[in-house]
């Protein structure tokens, strides 16, 4: 029987999905991608155009097959050979070609189908999913997965500009204001950078931390047996600091640490006491993302200098709100010691705070209308969707569907490190290998037990 | 390697996922129980209570309790705070590594070698099996002895 799965989303996530899908299937199936720009491949993380914007991995991490690891640089050498002489870390504006070329390749002829139309909602049915539009018309299908992403609000305070869709100024003496101290920071700053800008850029976080760059690539050979899994975020903390501490005693590099624990990070917080969660998003999140989510060398560089010169800076303060009068716009900014809030003049105000999010928002789009029938719940900690660990969406009862599914940053609030290709081509298998049974859960396939 | 330390830190929580909801244990009865040094299960707990897996009650009814329910508590998970990383053998481990002495080349060494894919196989055994597991099995087994003893 030719099975027909509809994807919502056509970012990197959706594109790896469906490739996926052609490549481990039996070939009797269609795949319908759902993607309201009709441009595969380029969501938030790959649209832009910009040169200077790297990945923050490794081209030999990108291939979109696990089953074949240098796919993504064998096609680089093929097409983009001058862009492998800078070093590992490629422009990301490239990856969405990648991906189109990944799918030519994989789909075969009349089988993959691209509507260009926003998925509003999904309704698992006994033997399919009724799969609801934006133009009110519905897609029957015997299985759907969810590949929209972060899910961020497009503007939320009016105020603030989008980093990723928002002009830069005109005027290259702007006061800039960057609200986060993040990658998307760096990205932005070395945008304006770019276009020449001279006026004074000013990063505020509440740690002011900027993300560690990178360094050579030799990570430690961890196995989960030697990784204490449920224990507490006390005893883990400090489980990985003497780790780190005694490898670099040894001639190593905490980087070689951090890089040996990321294939383990999902069984990691799935293991976590609910309470240590809790403790780890309020004290530890901050300083584990700037160690994990490093810059390439040629960014930091570029960062040092107008840290050194004092175009940028970065301050330390809690961003409260932003309001403008005339041509100027406030932020009121929490700085530590400070009892109130002190008004802060920019010309044009950046919101470059992180993708994760917290529980006291509203989830928007496909997300928030499958929360609202039930056909999905928040997890524990509101960070957002809950899937099982064969990535199977959870309803409000706590029963995993057998037939709507979710990959890439959709399943960020569970897995809590889902947004890097090797962990998204890793779930497309896992769903591909699952549809492809006739949506029964292969025996140990979860994803909790890979290596 | 599972050491006195990690038996009877087994051994103990165990007694704790038996006592009554709400209620604590002292030391000294869990080491009368399995005649055991108070001194040394007192460290015991100790280490596993700093991994999160018991509490304390201080005071004159205080005691021991475990953290979180029987059903939610690994064994494999308790293992690793009582004993270090799960390896038959320490050169299995890169985070508790020692190389044995009498090693003449490592990488190729068939038993390290095999002793690699056996923590793989421990950690599959015993981060699924929770103390109400460990339970049940305990109490499949006395009830086998039980008949055998009817029998004989």
């Amino acid at each position: 029987m030719t099975h027909h799965i509809v994807i919502a989303g056509g970012g990197a996530s959706g594109a790896i999905m469906a490739a996926n899908l052609f490549r481990l299937g039996d070939g009797a199936l269609r795949v319908t991608l759902v993607e309201a720009s009709g441009e595969i491949g380029k969501g938030l993380a790959y649209s832009t155009t910009n040169p200077s914007h790297l990945f923050n991995v490794r081209s030999a991490q990108l291939s979109a097959f696990s089953g074949t690891p240098d796919h993504f640089d064998r096609w680089l050498a093929i097409h983009h050979p001058d862009l492998t002489r800078n070093g590992p870390f490629v422009p990301r504006g490239i990856y969405g070609e990648y991906l189109e070329a990944a799918l030519r390749e994989t789909a075969p002829v009349g089988r993959l189908r691209i509507l260009p139309q926003a998925c509003t909602g999904m309704r698992e049915l006994e033997n399919g999913v009724e799969v609801t539009l934006a133009d009110g018309s519905s897609l029957p299908a015997h299985f759907a997965v969810m590949a929209t992403g972060f899910g961020l609000q497009s503007d939320g305070e009016g105020v603030l500009s989008n980093p990723w869709t928002d002009p830069l100024p005109v005027d290259k003496d702007a006061r800039v204001l960057i609200v986060g101290t993040g990658l998307t920071m760096v990205d932005t700053v070395l945008s304006l950078l770019d276009q020449g800008h001279r006026g004074k850029i000013v990063a505020v976080s509440r740690r002011g931390l900027l993300p560690q760059r990178h360094a050579l690539h030799r990570p430690l050979q961890l196995s989960t047996a030697d990784i204490p899994l449920g224990a507490s975020i006390h005893y883990l903390s400090r489980w990985l600091t003497d780790l780190v501490r005694t490898h670099v005693r040894g001639g190593g590099d905490w980087r070689d640490v951090m890089d040996g624990m990321r294939p383990h990070i999902q069984t990691v917080w799935k293991n976590l006491p609910m309470e240590s969660r809790q403790r780890f998003l309020r004290h530890a999140a901050a300083f584990w993302d700037v160690h994990r989510h490093r810059m390439p060398p040629a960014q930091a560089e570029r960062i040092d200098e107008v840290l050194a010169s004092g175009q940028l800076e970065i301050v330390k303060g809690r961003f409260i709100s932003a309001t403008r009068h005339g041509e100027r716009l406030f932020a009121d900014i929490l700085r530590p010691g400070w009892d109130e809030p002190g008004p802060f003049k920019a010309d044009i105000i950046y919101d470059c705070r992180g993708v994760r999010r917290r529980g006291d928002q509203d989830l928007p789009g496909l997300a928030g209308a499958l929360v609202e029938t039930g056909a999905a719940r928040l997890v524990r900690l509101g960070l957002g969707l809950e899937f099982d660990r064969a990535c199977a969406l959870v309803n409000r009862e706590g029963e995993a569907s057998s037939r709507i599914f979710g990959i890439g940053p959709v399943t960020l609030g569970t897995f809590w490190e889902s947004i890097a290709v090797p962990d998204i081509r890793e779930q497309a298998r896992l769903i591909a290998e699952r549809i492809a049974s006739g949506g029964r859960l292969a025996a140990r396939g979860s994803l909790a037990r890979l290596p | 390697m599972l050491t006195m330390k990690g038996k009877y830190g087994l051994k103990a929580l165990h007694y704790l996922s038996g006592i009554p909801e709400g209620t604590v244990a002292q030391s000294v009865e869990i080491a009368e129980t399995y005649g055991m040094s108070k001194k040394f299960l007192d460290a015991i707990l100790a280490d596993l209570r700093n991994g999160g897996f018991v509490e304390t009650r201080k005071g004159r009814a205080g005691g021991y309790r475990l953290a979180y329910r029987p059903e939610e508590i690994m064994v494999g998970h308790a293992l690793r705070v009582l004993d270090g990383p799960l390896a038959p053998i320490s050169c299995a481990s890169r985070t508790a590594y020692h190389r044995c002495r009498d090693c003449a080349d490592e990488a190729t060494c068939p038993v390290r070698l095999s002793m690699l894919e056996v923590r793989e196989a421990i950690a599959s055994v015993l981060d699924t099996k929770s103390l109400a597991d460990m339970r049940s099995m305990v109490e499949a087994a006395s009830l086998e002895e039980d008949e055998f003893l009817e029998i004989s």
